[in-house]
């Protein structure tokens, strides 16, 4: 299988103009490639730059050193930049100030209007896009009076609506309770699984994380670990350092690694109850 | 601080199309220096029932004790009352509205005629019990601070009040890790040092599994659940009927004792992690030894 | 507590009125309120009431629920009434009793008054009462379409209506939670000169002003990232289209006009 390179990242830097004049660096000599397909999570303390990190990868801000390509079009190309944003849909933090509609409905119409698109065409697409996240039945619902959980969930239908090829969850789950955050990461599991959605998935959950083909940690402006979610979890102690939590299986496993217990690498609870469950029956 | 809820029923937007019942016949019995967890979904009741608490909102039904002051649906709680109980709303930060750090934080004191020196000397202790320097954040705009210094700066806005009671509703939404405990780990510690009566609510387990010393669960403006927290966990089937998870620790002995022996079971009332190493460790070294 | 202020707040429906074309209804008031100020005996009058009635009949809602959903204009109606009654003098004098006095001319002058408002405050709550928030956004933005050509900013209006709109019910709960939260730090609301209440609503207004520019900040984030870019190329979801019943309207209309026309004096 051919990996298709959908995003890519090349010595971007970032900094922001801070109070008085003086630069203040976000990012520093980002490199990454994200793969069509991939579900990624990126970790990082508040600060980190993982949020700026997002607003590259669709021309809400553009790079002031590197290049930034989306499915191979620069995203600095002013004429494209509507291109870039129909390939690259983004989940904000607050559920309340992402919603444009009046309606359900006429929120997931929001960026199939802005496309152009034939009201007919709409129509069916904001059918099969609310079907997608389970919210069909509130077509004709005003958006206060959804949960969190479904209103990120609108949000999400919103953008599948415009057939992207990657869905950037931006803290999309920082303000939900657990249910609403189960809703929304169980959906953007099933769109990777299910639709082929490339999902970058930027969160300090450490559980969100347990469940994607890739880690990225970013710290100070830097990539400062990028591996598969059993390499990442392996050494807690560094995350830790970093401001970051660990899923509880890999916590306890540490624990009594600490007390000479050793256990094979899990990240999972049920493999967790499995090795001690063998440990403690052993004779 | 005691609080006693005595059959409390609340009924919003009262003869109207809109009307709601938020609360029904709850009655609950806080003793004075507890820290109490309070859990639920979202709509459970839960801010209605905190609400009452400082008197916010009036039972449309019932009697509410606290300390020696008595709320009923035709007496409410006096204004001075108001200043023991100290109520930290969901993302606080929202309410900051001075020009400077000191000046916020002793809107409260202030309000309840608090001579200005007594109140620079409280905003300096509240300022330093969430871990902001006094001299360093004093003169500074609350609005040019950090997420989570606006939350600590909020939160400082109530303790600086000196409250005996302290409700805070979700006061670690939307932080990372290290801001989420460190906001919790000053809490507790002032729980502690001033044997506050503390209601946190949460929808962590997990965060009430660690300081909370008795849970309450709450769905559809009921309580369901009430108790010490092994008491509560112990009732995983009723948790899980509510959508509401039981803390991780407790699902893992709950699973490890369903695959031992009877006589190897962990013991079901453990859910802080600590406790559950340790006596991982122990059950291991056994097995070793044997 | 908030939640009081529905003034001809909508009520959903398949009445005739529901289903005509939210233009011709609004291009209909107009010309209502035109005859309206025609009218000048008694016999337009009785035209207009009659009519009036006719179409409270179409939108298929109860007369009583309208007149009480109208409950703060009619206070209003009822101190015009008072004020014309003693202060308007001329005919007849019907009643006297020192400088007091009823006469003619306030009496007549009161009626007319109080018909005329009445009148227009019922036909035109009829438009919001039947029409969605969002269908009149829409055809607010079609009237005012061929404005756009001459720089009126019509799609700019109508976008920020309709964000309004959705955001109302948001603000509004935000303003409750504030003030608990401010009344929660002994703040106090209701004592003190009007200086002093003034100065108290500090606290409360400025976290608000913070809270909708923070509000905004992010919406207008989310809305490029949705790719806006302004009203050029941009398709809509619903469409307006004329029916039999804007016909109708249309030729209720020129009847309307013509009899009141021919009759006013």
């Amino acid at each position: 299988m051919t990996e298709e390179r959908l995003l890519a990242l090349q010595e971007v830097s970032f900094a922001y103009e801070g109070e008085g004049g003086q630069k203040e660096t976000v990012l520093n000599r980002i490199n990454l490639d994200i793969h069509k397909g991939a579900f990624v999570s990126v970790l990082g303390h508040n600060g980190s730059g993982k949020s700026t990190l997002a607003k590259l990868m669709n021309a809400l801000l553009l790079p002031k050193e590197g290049t930034v390509l989306v499915t191979g079009i620069d995203t600095r190309d002013g004429e494209l930049i509507w291109e870039v944003r129909r390939h690259v849909g983004m989940v904000f933090q607050n559920p309340d100030n992402q919603i444009v509609g009046a309606t359900v409905e006429d929120d997931v119409a929001f960026g199939l209007e802005n496309m152009g698109t034939d009201p007919a065409e709409m129509r069916t697409r904001i059918r099969e896009s609310l079907q997608a996240v389970g919210m069909e039945a509130h077509l004709y619902d005003q958006p206060h009076r959804l949960s969190g959980g479904q209103k990120q969930r609108v949000a999400i239908a919103g953008i599948m609506a415009m057939r992207p090829s990657v869905l950037i969850l931006d803290e999309a789950t920082a303000m939900l309770d657990p249910m609403g955050r189960r809703e929304v990461l169980n959906l953007a599991r099933r769109l990777n699984r299910e639709e082929g959605i490339t999902v970058v998935n930027i969160t300090h959950f450490p559980e969100e994380a347990v469940f994607s083909d890739r880690v990225i940690v970013m710290r100070a402006g830097q990539v400062e670990w990028d591996g598969t979610a059993a390499e990442v979890f392996a050494d807690p102690d560094r995350l830790q350092a970093l401001g970051l939590d660990v899923p509880f299986a890999v916590r306890v496993r540490h624990a009594l690694a600490a007390e000479g217990v050793s256990l094979p690498f899990i990240l999972h609870q049920e493999e967790l109850v499995e090795h001690l469950c063998k440990l403690l029956l052993k004779r | 601080m005691q609080i006693t809820f005595e059959e409390v029923s609340h009924v919003y937007g009262v003869g109207t199309p809109f009307e709601r019942l938020a609360l029904q016949d709850v009655s609950i019995n806080i003793p004075s220096g507890s820290f109490v967890g309070i859990i639920g979904q979202t709509g459970s009741g839960k801010s209605t029932l905190i609400q009452h608490v400082n008197g916010l909102l009036q039972p449309t039904k019932g009697t509410i004790r606290l300390g020696d002051v008595t709320v009923t649906p035709t007496r409410k709680l006096p204004h001075e009352s108001r200043r023991n109980i100290g109520l930290v709303f969901q993302y606080p930060e929202h309410q900051l509205f001075e020009e400077t750090v000191a000046k916020d934080v002793a809107f409260g004191p202030l309000n309840f005629d608090m001579p200005p020196e007594m109140a620079e000397l409280r905003v300096r202790e509240a300022l330093e019990i969430v871990g902001l320097d006094y001299q360093e954040m004093k003169d500074r705009s609350p609005f040019l601070l950090s997420g989570g210094q606006m939350r600590r700066v909020a939160i400082a806005g109530v303790l600086a009040m000196q409250p005996k009671v302290l409700i805070l509703d979700e006061p670690t939404a939307g932080l990372d890790p290290a801001g989420r405990k460190a906001i919790l780990e000053a809490i507790y510690r002032i729980h502690r040092e001033q044997s506050l009566t503390t209601l946190l609510v949460t929808h962590s387990m997990e965060e009430a599994a660690r300081y909370a010393d008795r849970l309450i669960v709450m769905a559809g403006g009921k309580v369901m659940l009430e108790g010490k927290p092994d008491e509560v966990f112990a009732q995983a089937d009723t948790l899980r009927e509510l959508a509401l998870d039981v803390p991780e620790t407790v699902s893992l002995i709950s699973q490890l004792n369903r695959k031992l022996p009877e006589e190897q079971r962990l013991p079901s009332s453990v859910y802080r992690e600590e406790e559950l190493i340790s006596h991982l460790l122990a059950r291991i070294s056994d097995r070793g030894e044997r | 507590m908030l939640q009081n202020i529905a003034i001809g707040q909508y009520v959903p429906g398949t009445s005739f009125l529901h289903r005509a074309d939210p233009r011709s209804k609004m291009l209909f008031i107009i010309l209502f309120a035109i005859l309206v100020f025609l009218a000048n005996n008694v016999i337009t009058y009785a035209i207009l009431i009659a009519f009036t009635v006719m179409t409270v009949m179409l939108s298929r809602l109860s007369l009583a629920y309208i007149l009480k959903s109208l409950r703060p204009v009619w206070i209003l109606v009822l101190f015009t009434v008072i004020l014309h009654v003693l202060i308007t003098k001329g005919g007849e004098v019907y009643f006297q009793w020192g400088w007091f006095s009823i006469e003619e001319k306030g009496v007549t002058q009161a009626i007319f008054i109080s018909l005329r408002v009445s009148l227009l405050v019922l036909v035109s709550s009829l438009l919001t009462l039947t029409t969605s928030p969002i269908d009149l956004t829409e055809g607010l933005e079609r009237l005012l379409g061929p404005f756009g050509r001459i720089g009126v900013p019509v799609h700019e209006i109508a976008l920020m209506m309709s964000i309004a709109l959705r955001f109302i019910p948001t603000l509004m709960e935000e303003t409750d939670k504030i003030i608990k939260a401010q009344t929660a730090r002994g703040a106090n609301f209701t004592s003190g000169n009007l200086i002093r209440r003034a100065q108290n609503l500090i606290p409360i207004v400025i976290p608000l002003f913070i809270s909708a520019f923070r509000r905004a900040e992010e919406l207008a984030l989310a809305m490029e990232a949705r790719g806006y870019r302004g009203g050029v190329g941009r398709t809509r979801l619903r469409t307006l289209t004329m029916s039999w019943r804007d016909g109708s309207i249309a030729l209720a209309a020129c009847v309307l006009l013509l009899v009141i026309g021919w009759w006013r004096t």
